[in-house]
């Protein structure tokens, strides 16, 4: 199996160049067509996982690319270990549920077959990050994961709120990939290897190391921040929003920012090599969680809150890796991916229903919407992290793993956010699906091809916890996994975790439900915490000002200087050019005697150039 | 008698022209399409019997049949056969009898075979006359069209003077060495070229010159090209050039290894002359078939560094280029035929708003046009990437400069014709483009495949150029 994995990310694509090419025609296949290509592909990955299982290891395949005379090879290949082949399945298993849930969210969308296919480029080009085995690949489908979430984001593009979001989706990544690629330039450079394989053995050989390291490490790591959505560039993931709810559910579960993430845990050995590099990363990522969590309290738009709840829990993956919690960091990848798109799937279901984000604007849907409210319930505890669903065992490891670092800030910041995380989801999930109903349009059940996908998420968001233990010892055969951490048997981080969870529900519940405490009285108690947290704490604006004051001036100046001096540069050589074209070209006026006089011309003057830098000819015509 | 089974694919070839000529005598006029399939078949047969061939000698040493000369007929073969699909019923587009068309252009095929197998002057000339002057003709074939007559008297005259100049250089090799067989010319120049041997060298490479275009001997390329009609040119632009390369890589490469600073200095100006030259004056043109004249001079120029360069990498890298170019421009010649058939222009202002009026024709020339111009992940990137590599390694630096100069250049004619096609609104009188014929359809994908194909994954390509070395 190992030798046909690239079946996986080829039957996407050619699945999404079939849909294409056919266009309108078959938009009423579009979809059947995709997703059967992706149940192919998660029928191998899973038989990829599990002949990985049998033999756990590093495997690597490799075919010639591109080999320049001066030695420097670039392959392409398969790196399949642990990680690739869980990420395969991952990506794959979520990428259907969203296929098969689009089939009836967007079944009366114009724009279907379009629609199919971009939603399996991305997801191959996930597949493809995936499986790279050089940094090369790595950051041409890493480009090629920006560019389809740019359609898929601005798919209905005629919204300018949907295009603005999309370009603003591809801008601020780009920020975080110029330094991915900067950092890819130098490892190359310094170590003259693309090759992942290749690039460990240099690490462990002691030929990263020091300031180079740390460089390295924090290059690479811009461009996870920016497809991981950490602060400062994580303002992008609540407008992608704008785009249609499955594909949020994928970006925000499998493909999208979960590339950012995987990346770090890719290139682990390289981050490893230096302290400071892990240090910065855990802090950025334990900031970026708490952060996001205090913006998701008072959101009224069901998918922001929703988005800031990725950014959140993204930081709590990054706070992880940085921390040396390879697998914990991947678990929580892992879970987060299952009860994230339920999440999303489930809200999608219930924007469908009564047609609005608002959640002021929705309530006691719990009565219309059975088998919704019973999924989203399921999500949203295994978001909080209650026992046993889910999203307590990985939140647990993330917070075991800071722990064992020794960085108590940063578990107190994990534990917090815990809180701050079951209070945002649980109030979310109280104003829209308890009380009465705030309209009286009565909302309906979604339809089959939407309720299957959520109800196998579902039991995946209540029972991946089981998978713990042997999740982590599958996980540390991987390329780069660090060493077994220390185990941690305590009680003292779960009792703790679970504390917080029930405090947050409790707040919640409080609040919203029991209405014991007046939300509007908290509100104006806490007017400027509340203001700033609405405005985001205003990081859209600081943007805007610097990009407005800052930037433009700048770039005015450039402008000036690109229009009067680059271009008139650049006009003028075009205008050079044509003027000899035009001269040579004249060369041929037509006249035939011009032509064999050129010709014999053109023998002798050679002859004579041969011969007369010969020196031996010089010597003998003496 | 085991010598002669080297030669059974120019057997059946010959066998094909004459089955070809018989035919379009005997059939009935209705019955002539079925001419087309008759040449196919007869190419496809050869291009089965070139493969299951042995490697093996003939006519005493002076025909070798070895895995470049298998390497460059399969190209050339290729190049007939998607012509030949490309020009189905040239007889209804062009108004000129098919079955003397096909007749030429398997015999220039033919000529072209001996070529990519010769090791003998004689023979490589024999071959090089048989390549040429049924081109001649058919360059002409349209003698109520000025410009095709005028093409082909142009070809016609610079053709003889060409092969004049190659047969003095010939007789001055022959006058001190006393040989015309490769291997013993090779063993005599070996010892010491005299300055006899060298202006002999220099006439070769101008008749070399004169076949693959390169500059000053490249004057009668534009007229020609422009001229013939566009199958014609589609031929000549690909496998006339490839038959140049197998005659220059037989007789500098095969037979003068020895004198091999002096020719790859000539070539290295020659090189740089005909880049410089191709991709300056394809700039003003308006017509897109003179257009790609000046582009296949250029082109022309870059294959030349990899014999210049003259090492495995360097020779591998020029039978790859080949193999892309054949492709790329049959891709782009596809697309001319589309347009002119529903036209009657091969003028840049037909394409005016094509991208509307036909995105799959469009799609097809962005393609061959980014192919040509070297833009990855098409075939003509990784080409140029390893001709370049190759000359730089060798120490042509300079030449290498001047040919990524020259390709940056090459972008502004290129997406000219792109910006007509994609960003100029179409003209509200133009003429409409209906659905393409199925053989110019099957044409273009073969090509489309191959640009994608070679560029994508030139890995296994690149190693069978690299196999057709071996000697």
């Amino acid at each position: 199996m190992l030798e046909h994995a690239w079946i996986i990310p080829a039957l996407p694509i050619a699945a999404a160049a079939l849909v294409g090419l056919l266009g309108r025609r078959i938009n009423r296949f579009a979809g059947w067509i995709t997703s059967a290509a992706i149940a192919g592909s998660l029928l191998l990955a899973l038989r990829l996982m599990w002949d990985v299982l049998a033999h756990p290891g590093v495997k690597e395949i490799t075919l010639p690319w591109l080999q320049t005379a001066g030695g420097l090879m670039i392959q392409m290949g398969m790196l399949i270990d642990p990680l690739s082949s869980v990420m395969l399945v991952i990506v794959t298993f979520v990428s259907l549920m969203v296929q098969v849930y689009s089939l009836g969210y967007m079944a009366e969308d114009e724009g279907i077959g379009r629609y199919f296919a971009f939603l399996s480029l991305f997801t191959f080009s996930m597949l493809g990050l995936v499986l790279s085995n050089n940094l090369i690949f790595l950051y041409m489908f890493w480009e090629l994961v920006g560019l389809s979430s740019y359609l898929l984001i601005g798919f209905w593009y005629k919204k300018p709120e949907a295009a603005n979001a999309a370009k603003k989706a591809f801008v601020v990544t780009r920020f975080g990939d110029m330094g991915f690629l900067i950092g890819i330039l130098v490892v190359g450079y310094f170590l003259n290897t693309f090759n992942i394989l290749a690039l460990g053995d240099a690490v462990k050989a002691g030929k990263l190391a020091g300031g180079l390291a740390t460089a390295v490490a924090l290059l690479l790591f811009c461009g996870a921040m920016g497809k991981s959505g950490q602060f400062p560039l994580h303002i992008w993931l609540p407008d992608a929003m704008e785009g249609p709810t499955p594909v949020s559910a994928l970006i925000h579960a499998a493909t999208m920012v979960a590339a950012g993430v995987f990346m770090v845990a890719r290139l682990f050995p390289l981050f490893a090599a230096s302290e400071t590099a892990m240090l910065t990363v855990s802090y950025i990522g334990g900031f970026t969680a708490i952060f996001a969590a205090t913006i998701a309290c008072v959101q009224d738009d069901i998918k922001r809150i929703l988005a800031y709840s990725t950014l959140s829990q993204l930081g709590y993956m990054v706070m992880a890796l940085g921390c040396g919690g390879y697998t914990a960091g991947m678990f929580h990848l892992t879970t987060h991916a299952a009860f994230k798109a339920l999440l999303f799937l489930a809200a999608g279901s219930v924007i469908h229903a009564v047609h609005t984000n608002d959640i002021w604007k929705m309530g006691g849907l719990c009565r219309s919407m059975g088998i919704t409210t019973a999924v989203m319930l399921i999500a949203s505890l295994a978001l909080a992290g209650v026992f046993p669903f889910a999203g307590f065992f990985s939140k647990d490891e993330v917070l075991v793993s800071t722990f064992l670092a020794g960085r108590m800030d940063l578990l107190f910041v994990g534990l917090l956010t815990a809180l701050l995380t079951s209070f945002y989801i649980f109030r979310m999930f109280f104003v829209v699906f308890a009380g009465k109903p705030a309209t009286d349009k009565h909302a309906h059940e979604a339809s089959w091809v939407m309720t299957i996908p959520m109800l196998l998420l579902s039991i995946l968001a209540a029972g991946l916890g089981a998978a713990t233990a042997p999740f982590g010892h599958f996980l540390q055969a991987s390329f780069g996994a660090p060493a077994m951490e220390t185990e941690y048997h305590g009680r003292l981080i779960p009792a703790l975790a679970t504390l917080m969870a029930v405090l947050g529900f409790a707040w919640a519940y409080l609040v919203y439900l029991q209405k014991a405490v007046s939300a509007s009285l908290l509100m104006r108690r806490f007017l400027p915490i509340y203001t700033l947290l609405k405005n985001k704490y205003y990081i859209d604006e600081m943007y805007q000002w610097a990009v407005q004051r800052i930037m433009f001036v700048v770039s005015r100046a450039l402008a000036w200087f690109d229009r009067n001096i680059v271009d008139g540069a650049v006009n003028g050589v075009a205008w050079l050019c044509r003027l000899t074209g035009d001269g040579l070209s004249r060369l041929q006026q037509g006249r035939l005697q011009t032509y064999l006089i050129m010709f014999v011309a053109g023998v002798v003057i050679i002859i004579m150039v041969v011969l007369a830098s010969n020196p031996t000819v010089l010597a003998w015509m003496k | 008698m085991s010598g002669w089974l080297a030669l059974l694919p120019e057997f059946i070839m010959t066998a094909g022209l004459c089955a070809v000529l018989v035919a379009d005598l005997f059939l009935p006029s209705e019955r002539k399409s079925w001419l087309s399939p008759l040449a196919l078949l007869f190419t496809a047969l050869t291009l089965v019997a070139l493969w299951s061939l042995k490697p093996g000698l003939a006519f005493g040493q002076a025909f070798m049949a070895d895995g470049m000369g298998i390497y460059l007929k399969t190209i050339i073969l290729l190049s007939l056969g998607i012509v030949i699909f490309s020009a189905w019923d040239f007889e209804k587009v062009w108004a000129r009898p098919q079955g003397e068309y096909l007749f030429l252009m398997m015999s220039a095929a033919l000529g072209m075979m001996f070529i990519s197998s010769g090791t003998e002057l004689v023979l490589l000339y024999v071959g090089l006359e048989l390549a040429t002057f049924p081109l001649v003709l058919l360059t002409a074939y349209r003698p109520a069209d000025a410009k095709s007559a005028e093409g082909g008297l142009k070809y016609l005259m610079i053709a003889a003077l060409g092969s004049a100049i190659l047969l003095f250089g010939f007789s001055l090799i022959y006058a001190v060495t006393g040989v015309t067989q490769a291997v013993q010319l090779a063993a005599q120049v070996a010892k010491g070229g005299s300055p006899l041997v060298m202006a002999g060298m220099v006439c070769v490479v101008a008749g070399i010159g004169f076949k693959v275009a390169l500059t000053p001997f490249h004057m009668w390329a534009p007229d020609a090209y422009e001229g013939a009609p566009t199958p014609v040119t589609a031929f000549l632009s690909v496998a006339s050039k490839t038959a140049g390369f197998a005659l220059a890589l037989r007789l500098l490469a095969g037979a003068m290894p020895g004198l091999r600073p002096q020719w790859a200095q000539a070539m290295a100006i020659l090189s740089a002359l005909a880049m410089c030259l191709g991709n300056f004056a394809a700039i003003p043109q308006t017509n897109l078939k003179r257009l790609m004249a000046y582009s296949s001079i250029a082109q022309a120029g870059y294959i030349v560094m990899g014999l210049v360069a003259f090492d495995t990498i360097g020779l591998s890298s020029l039978l790859y280029y080949l193999a892309a170019y054949l492709f790329t421009n049959l891709g782009a010649f596809a697309v001319i035929m589309a347009v002119e058939r529903f036209t009657g222009s091969s003028e840049l202002s037909a394409y005016t708003g094509l991208a509307q009026r036909s995105p799959r024709l469009a799609l097809g020339l962005l393609l061959a046009l980014l192919s040509l111009a070297g833009i990855p992940p098409l075939a003509g990137f990784a080409a140029k990437f390893y001709l370049f590599a190759a000359a730089y390694g060798q120490g042509y630096g300079w030449l290498v400069i001047i040919g990524v100069l020259n390709s940056a250049l090459s972008l502004y004619y290129y997406l000219r014709v792109i910006r007509v096609m994609y960003i100029l609104p179409p003209e509200p009188n133009a003429p409409a483009i209906p659905k393409m014929p199925w053989a110019l359809a099957v044409a273009m994908l073969i090509c489309m495949a191959g640009i994608l194909v070679l560029g994508a994954y030139p890995g296994p390509f690149v190693d069978m150029a690299r196999a057709a070395l071996v000697p």
